[in-house]
């Protein structure tokens, strides 16, 4: 190879970075906006030109948002509590499920997973109804127990684990099971070890969008002790959106904040988790 | 080589551990068994959860359901309505048209970007790089609503560049014709980050040798994406089209933040004439009825998809 | 509207009558035991409102556990119904439910509320609240709600805008084409051409719109609230005259889907069609603000909508429900509506309170426009109504559809809701 190519090759690899920079910093800047928001008093919220900077820092929105009648620690702890019981629940119930339609062989498996599979296609405003009027039958209303509940597996969930077991080499199960180990301890000791980036992968996925359900939690959650932090908003938002956008801005500042940090403690496993996913060999 | 695996394929739904392992009967049953009792957990609550609700939708769109005002079975009639209103017509073609759109963007934007990445940088920037596209992915949309709604607004902040540099400046939202175009916009922003790691990740699996080979036969970059790249990947782009077009039929959120499915009819999508009929005007078997319709054509543009799979797709 | 009719006599007695005797036993703690579950709705305010009000009813029913459940009416009052209709059908109603009138004929209608006659007759709280608004908790001559605060539009403007233009306050009486000027005069723009300040916010609200209907004597439905009135050409009238405050003005942008609340606390639209709710924010924002009445074409009638407390059908516990309710429309509970501001109280004593009239200048205001005002219309199917009309609306005020075609499209969908509505009703 001429020194020439060599050299244009680096100068495109130096265009790419620039113009990946350029278009990393417009995808930040709605967040740089959202923040810096958040410690500006509403009266400057719409200065021209816009400031994606915090050009005071002003922390009485955040207080603001703490002295609301709206109990917003108990509404945290709700939206942690729905979190981790849907992210357990589904690393659990899928990787269980999972296990079975890539390891093991059994009468209507495949016609099994395809039924599955088609509950991908329903979106939560076609099911959302029948579980309302049923959970309103049963007392689960107002109970953040009941969104955790509906959420407990999910085909995705069981169609992703499914594709990163397929991906695994099946030598250690076989060998275990020549050993006449059960298929409990197939999965608990040779399976599950091995899939712990893409649990981390499924983990963070299932976090973040449990921890981002809207409008099932407006259907099901309408009591201030009960509702989950996307419905704290809407009422910090007001009557028709009259509250003041800086104290709803610093509200959500907080309830990004953990998604952000478990997404960078997480980075590491979740690329690594996507990319172990059936599609290397 | 090992066989390489679609992420949709047959091939994938048939394969077995022991396929190959000896069938022998006894061994059999208690697979069948163990097999049964893992997939149990997760059957009953998508059972519950998903099955039973549709069915109940299924079963609600033949009807008048109003308990207080007594509810009766109207047969057809809440299908003919749909199929008979000029709206529908309407709505059905802004989510065919968000479907294509958005479905193209993110996904071509979400190759590009895996492919920009996938080269030799410094790993801070690579760190720094996946954090900025994929974390809208991570937020909710309801967040960053308020956020767009005014970047995108008539005197907003887009707005404000464009004129200050002396462009024209643009009705984003407030004009029929770049209503659903901006809001595809947003939703690239908002989920291409989420095709960038998938691809990232199939990125990795093109075998280096063959593209090492390439290179020293002084194949050109453009052929090598074309003739290596591409088709190596391609179950992997197969799927990501299919994810993202069963999400874009369903669009709701995307629409409903930026235009609630304004100016007048122009960008309404059926997941938000759904929401609208069943909660916002308690028409509930009529919305039902749009549910149906809904998911059928969800499973035909899938069926579709597949099929034409078979030809395009080299596994 | 304002006059004392038979029953607003008759009811001020009955409360002078039942004064003393309930007096003796306020104090007296009761108890009863039990839960209330209460549905309120709106934001902030509100909810320490009702707050405030269960910590009252507790020293009285120490044994009676009250929750409250918060809807902030998000995405307008078409969901609160469903949510409401969803609860009765699946018999996990609420005792106490908080509305506005938006939703009384659908409630009332399919029979879910407490007909409250006699606790209204009882109760001498309510012998000063404004008697056309519980003539309009009525229906069938019946009444199933009280009505505990209100809202009428007014227009809000930037007094420092007006200042800085050299502009006269508006008074009473200004007419449509004075306020059009007006509006025109407040738009300043920048070198680039780019709009820094808007003279108006043309609304994106059903419930804003309305005084510009009523302004010029019609209204989007016919006066009973039963069919379309869109091919009216005053309707039109209306409509042309906000797309040209738009389109050929250029003091307002086209309405989107979020309303400019915080544009306006931020000083950069000058006027805006709101009630009072928007006060509390004004006032901490330190805004120079003031409210005059929207102006005349040929009335000078505005919109009303009020929020009001209702009982479930068959709630249990009566009478704790009953003192629950009469807490949460008690004088305490208004004044607090007043001393927060976000609505007007519907005891006229408590919009007395100097707390109340300290902001903004015009505070009074609200009431004395009162006897100008009518209802937002509100048929049963007002969910469907809202949605066709804004639906239109908004095609028109984007310049997408023609006016007379939008009005005649219009037209023929409201008239098919209220043909499905009278055969659900029959």
């Amino acid at each position: 190879m001429g020194i020439t190519t060599r050299q244009a090759a680096r100068w495109v690899d130096w265009a790419i970075i620039v113009v990946m920079a350029v278009l990393g910093i417009f995808m930040l800047l709605p967040f740089a906006w959202l923040i810096s928001m958040s410690f500006r008093p509403v009266a400057d919220a719409y200065k021209m030109p816009p400031s994606f900077f915090p050009t005071t820092f002003d922390l009485s929105n955040y207080a603001a948002v703490l002295n609301s009648s709206v109990p917003f620690l108990q509404i945290y702890i709700n939206s942690v509590e729905i979190a981790v019981i849907v992210t357990v629940g589904q690393l659990i119930t899928c990787t269980l499920a999972a296990f079975a339609f890539s390891r093991l062989s059994f009468k209507g498996r495949d016609t099994l997973f395809f039924i599955l599979l088609v509950g991908l296609m329903f979106p939560a405003q076609v099911t959302i109804l029948p579980i309302f009027l049923g959970f309103a039958k049963i007392g689960l209303i107002n109970k953040p127990i009941g969104l955790a509940l509906m959420y407990l597996t999910s085909s995705f969930g069981v169609f992703l684990m499914r594709q990163f077991m397929l991906s695994q080499p099946k030598v250690l199960e076989e060998a275990a099971l020549m050993d006449g180990a059960g298929y409990w301890k197939i999965f608990w000791r040779i399976s599950l070890p091995q899939l712990r980036p893409a649990l981390s992968a499924l983990g963070i996925i299932t976090f973040t969008q449990t921890w981002n359900y809207y409008f099932q939690a407006k259907v099901l959650l309408g009591q201030q002790n009960a509702m989950t932090l996307p419905l704290a908003m809407d009422i910090l938002r007001g009557y028709l959106q009259s509250g003041n956008l800086s104290v709803v801005m610093a509200a959500m500042s907080m309830s990004v904040l953990p998604v952000i940090l478990l997404f960078l403690l997480a980075q590491k496993f979740v690329i690594e988790g996507v990319t172990m996913s059936g599609i290397r060999n | 080589m090992p066989r390489r695996r679609a992420l949709l394929s047959e091939r994938d739904l048939l394969q077995t551990m022991t396929d190959t392992a000896a069938p022998r009967s006894e061994l059999r049953s208690q697979q069948a068994r163990a097999g049964y009792l893992f997939i149990f957990p997760a059957m009953v609550l998508y059972l519950t959860f998903v099955l039973a609700p549709v069915i109940v939708t299924v079963v609600l769109s033949f009807a008048y359901y109003d308990p207080q005002l007594g509810s009766h079975w109207v047969g057809f009639d809440n299908f003919k309505r749909f199929f008979t209103d000029p709206r529908s017509v309407q709505i059905f073609w802004n989510t065919l048209r968000f479907t294509a759109m958005a479905v193209t963007g993110n996904v071509s934007v979400g190759l590009l970007l895996a492919l920009a990445l996938n080269r030799a940088m410094p790993g801070w920037l690579l760190y720094f790089f996946r954090l900025a596209f994929f974390l809208p992915v991570i937020i909710a949309a309801a967040f960053v609503a308020i956020v767009w709604g005014y970047f995108f607004q008539d005197a907003g902040i887009f707005n404000y560049y464009l004129a200050h540099l002396g462009l024209p400046t643009v009705r984003w939202l407030t004009s029929a014709q770049n209503a659903m175009p901006s809001i595809v916009f947003m939703d690239v922003w908002k989920n291409t980050g989420f095709f960038m790691i998938i691809f990232i990740a199939a990125l990795q699996g093109v075998p280096r040798n063959i593209m090492e080979a390439a290179i020293m036969d002084g194949t050109s970059p453009w052929r090598r994406f074309w003739r290596i790249t591409l088709p190596w990947i391609s179950p992997v782009v197969f799927f990501a089209i299919v994810y993202a077009s069963i999400g874009a039929l369903q669009v709701y959120e995307s629409i409903w933040i930026l235009t609630k499915g304004g100016p007048g009819d122009a960008t309404r999508s059926m997941s938000i004439n759904i929401v609208e009929q069943a909660f916002g005007s308690f028409q509930i078997g009529y919305g039902a009825s749009v549910a149906v319709v809904m998911t059928v054509v969800i499973l035909i543009i899938t069926g579709v998809q597949l099929l034409l799979s078979r030809r395009l797709v080299r596994y | 509207m304002f006059k004392l009719n038979r029953r607003s006599f008759m009811l001020s007695t009955a409360a002078l009558a039942a004064t003393s005797g309930i007096a003796g036993r306020a104090v007296a703690q009761s108890d009863a035991s039990g839960t209330i579950r209460i549905l309120m709705n709106g934001g902030d305010a509100d909810l320490a409102n009702t707050n405030n009000a269960i910590a009252r009813f507790n020293k009285k029913f120490p044994n009676v556990q009250v929750s409250v459940d918060m809807d902030p009416i998000s995405t307008g009052w078409g969901d609160y119904v469903t949510k409401v209709l969803g609860e009765f059908a699946s018999n996990s109603q609420h005792d106490i439910y908080g509305t506005a009138i938006e939703t009384f004929q659908t409630f009332a209608s399919r029979n879910i509320m407490e007909p409250i006659d006699d606790f209204v007759a009882k109760n001498p709280n309510y012998s000063d609240f404004a008697p056309a608004l519980f003539e309009d908790c009525k229906y069938k001559g019946k009444t199933y709600f009280v009505p505990t605060s209100w809202n009428n539009i007014m227009i809000h403007y930037n007094r420092d805008h007006f200042d800085k233009a050299g502009i006269a306050y508006p008074k009473t009486g200004w007419t449509w084409e004075e306020f059009r000027e007006i509006a025109k005069k407040l738009t300043i723009k920048d070198s680039s051409g780019t709009v820094t300040q808007w003279g108006y916010e043309v609304p994106n609200q059903n419930f804003f719109i309305q005084p510009w209907l009523f302004s010029n004597g019609t209204g989007a439905l016919n006066d009973d609230w039963t069919a379309s009135n869109m091919l009216d050409p005053r309707v039109a009238e209306s409509l042309q005259f906000l797309h040209d405050i738009i389109h050929v003005d250029g003091s307002a942008p086209i309405p989107g889907t979020d309303t400019m609340d915080n544009q306006y606390l931020a000083g950069q639209v000058s006027m805006i069609n709101r009630g009072h709710w928007v006060i509390p924010n004004i006032r901490n924002a330190k805004l120079n603000s003031d409210v005059a009445i929207p102006p005349t074409k040929v009335n000078d009638y505005t919109v009303v909508g009020f929020g009001a407390i209702g009982i479930a059908k068959g709630a249990q516990n009566m009478d704790a429900v009953q003192a629950m309710v009469a807490e949460l429309t008690g004088p305490e509970a208004e004044a607090d509506v007043a001393k927060s501001g976000s609505s007007v109280p519907g005891s006229k004593a408590a919009a007395e309170l100097p707390e109340y009239l300290a902001f903004p200048p015009s505070a009074p205001l609200f009431y004395q426009t009162l006897p100008h005002t009518k209802a937002v219309p509100s048929p049963a199917n007002f969910q469907e109504v809202e949605k066709i009309f804004i639906r239109y609306y908004t095609a028109i005020m984007a310049d997408e559809m023609s006016i007379p075609d939008a009005c005649k499209q219009a037209d023929a969908e409201l008239n098919d809701s209220f043909a499905r509505l009278k055969a659900s009703l029959s």
